[in-house]
């Protein structure tokens, strides 16, 4: 069990509880975090899940190192180097407390 | 079908009478002993495991493409590519469920903005008072189809909401969509007159009445394609209620089965359905992902090879097809234990119910939406209930197989 925040760009906080190892992107989906679409379901091919991992926890989530995942966040505009897709994002209990801060809308 | 059958006389089709009444006992056969199914009259291999289906979806670059369409009659699949692809035309503009990349994700951005989640959570009040209107209308009657009566006349006037049409015509929508994609049952496939003509003549007046209106965002699904611009050409009517046809029936045909029978899975469990019970809010939405496992209707789709490909270790050459079996990938032991048993609170970390990648369902999120509302508002009204199976009716089908038609008996309404 692992506990999530995202933070949406005006402020507002939405605490999530995973339970099992399932995506950022599909945790948020399923709880009704406003501002991650995930139109593809979560295999990197659309950048709709687009967050920016808290500088504190880019050390435990790491960056976006795969090639597919780097491609579609350079069609966003607004990805800065601690730009993930929440749906490469694998919680796990060493993420507990992770805390995502998501974009003014996804593209 | 069964185990014992000799190999060499294991044939599967998805336009056999046998799979179309049944298809669950192919489905077995077929992830045990044929991962790789070839059709020799199709030129078409058929996957039905779990991993191989998500391998297909998850691969890019246009290796796979729905060129020869996504849903085809046993004629499409009889023309051989043998080797050669189609070249794409964009004028008209092909619907959008046969589009490859980078055309398919520049339609889908002009339409979505009221599927995606945020605007489908502003819909849960229409839903809920809609599910709620027609419980109140049904509830006295004591027997009625759960399957049309009730989850399809919710789903339909979700959809009519979605394309400015006044919710009176949801019945109208729901039926001719059903008339429109019944499955020949003697042959398989759908036709495509009858099927796609009836239900554009109800996308086209709604399109023509936003053109009309100026298409300002009002109806965003609409608006959105008629400023969407394919090489700098802006879209015809006919054209844009092509690209929503999915949506629109995509939107009705498929959820209602699943609602329905679910609701009837639990009935069968009176113990799952107490378990339920004991907090409705918080154990509906995870009863609905068993649901939309065990129940989902959507068989299979298909792909062409754009590129030479490998999948489980079978080559698949340009212009093969590959048939992916999405009701085999929900029931496959390698994914899920227990795989035909209902079990409303079973782990489900994956699922293909909605598809993968490029072409992942665009009406995912108002799909779990209207089974979340549709279930729980009918367990909050209902405290006892069974089915007539006697009436219930399954259409044969190569495409949605599901419960078309499920007569409830309302035992004691709360």
């Amino acid at each position: 069990m692992a506990s999530v925040k995202y933070i949406e760009a005006n402020g507002t906080e939405h605490v999530v509880t995973v339970h099992g190892e399932i995506s950022a992107m599909k945790a948020a989906v399923l709880n009704g975090v406003p501002g991650i679409d995930g139109d593809c379901g979560g295999s990197a091919a659309c950048a709709t899940c687009h967050v920016y991992v808290d500088p504190s926890w880019i050390g435990k989530t790491g960056a976006a190192e795969n090639e597919t995942e780097r491609t579609m966040l350079e069609f966003t505009s607004i990805a800065t180097e601690t730009s993930r897709l929440a749906c490469q994002i694998t919680i796990t209990e060493a993420l507990d407390g992770l805390v995502l801060h998501l974009p003014e809308q996804q593209f | 079908v069964t185990e014992r059958q000799d190999e060499s006389q294991f044939c599967y089709d998805p336009f056999s009478k046998a799979v179309m009444a049944n298809p669950l006992p192919f489905y077995k056969v077929l992830r045990d002993r044929y991962p790789a199914y070839y059709i020799d009259k199709y030129d078409t291999f058929v996957f039905s495991r779990f991993q191989d289906v998500l391998d297909i979806l998850s691969r890019g670059d246009n290796v796979f493409v729905a060129s020869d369409t996504t849903l085809p009659n046993p004629g499409d699949l009889e023309r051989h590519n043998n080797g050669r692809i189609a070249e794409l035309t964009l004028d008209p503009l092909p619907m959008n469920t046969l589009l490859p990349s980078p055309y398919y994700e520049d339609v889908r951005l002009a339409f979505i903005k009221p599927l995606r989640p945020k605007s489908v959570a502003a819909m849960a009040d229409f839903i809920r008072n809609y599910a709620i209107e027609r419980l109140d209308a049904l509830l006295p009657l004591k027997r009625f189809d759960l399957t049309r009566d009730y989850a399809g006349e919710v789903s339909a006037s979700v959809v009519c909401k979605l394309f400015g049409l006044p919710v009176t015509t949801a019945r109208k929508v729901l039926d001719t969509i059903n008339a429109g994609t019944a499955t020949d049952p003697e042959h398989g496939g759908v036709d495509p007159v009858k099927g796609a003509q009836s239900t554009m003549e109800l996308i086209l007046p709604a399109v023509r009445a936003r053109r009309a209106a100026g298409a300002q965002g009002e109806v965003p699904l609409i608006d959105g394609m008629m400023h969407y611009r394919i090489n700098g050409r802006a879209l015809a009517d006919e054209e844009i209620a092509l690209q929503l046809l999915p949506v629109f029936i995509g939107g009705t045909e498929t959820t209602p089965k699943i609602a329905a029978n679910g609701l009837m899975e639990l009935a069968h469990h009176p113990d799952q359905l107490k378990s339920v019970r004991t907090d409705l809010a918080a154990h509906v939405p995870i009863a609905v992902e068993e649901m939309i496992r065990y129940c989902a209707p959507a068989q299979w789709f298909l792909r062409t090879a754009h590129k030479e490909t490998v999948i489980a270790g079978q080559k698949i050459g340009v212009g093969q097809r590959v048939l992916f079996l999405y009701g085999a990938a929900a029931r496959d032991e390698r994914e899920f234990e227990n795989p035909d048993q209902f079990i409303w609170n079973r782990r489900i970390p994956r699922t293909l119910a909605f598809g993968f990648g490029q072409h992942f369902c665009v009406g995912v999120h108002v799909a779990r939406l209207e089974l979340k509302i549709i279930v729980e508002q009918f367990l909050r009204r209902v405290s006892a209930y069974c089915f007539d199976m006697t009436r219930a009716v399954r259409l044969p089908s190569s495409f949605q197989w599901g419960w078309n038609s499920l007569p409830v008996i309302i035992e004691n309404a709360a």
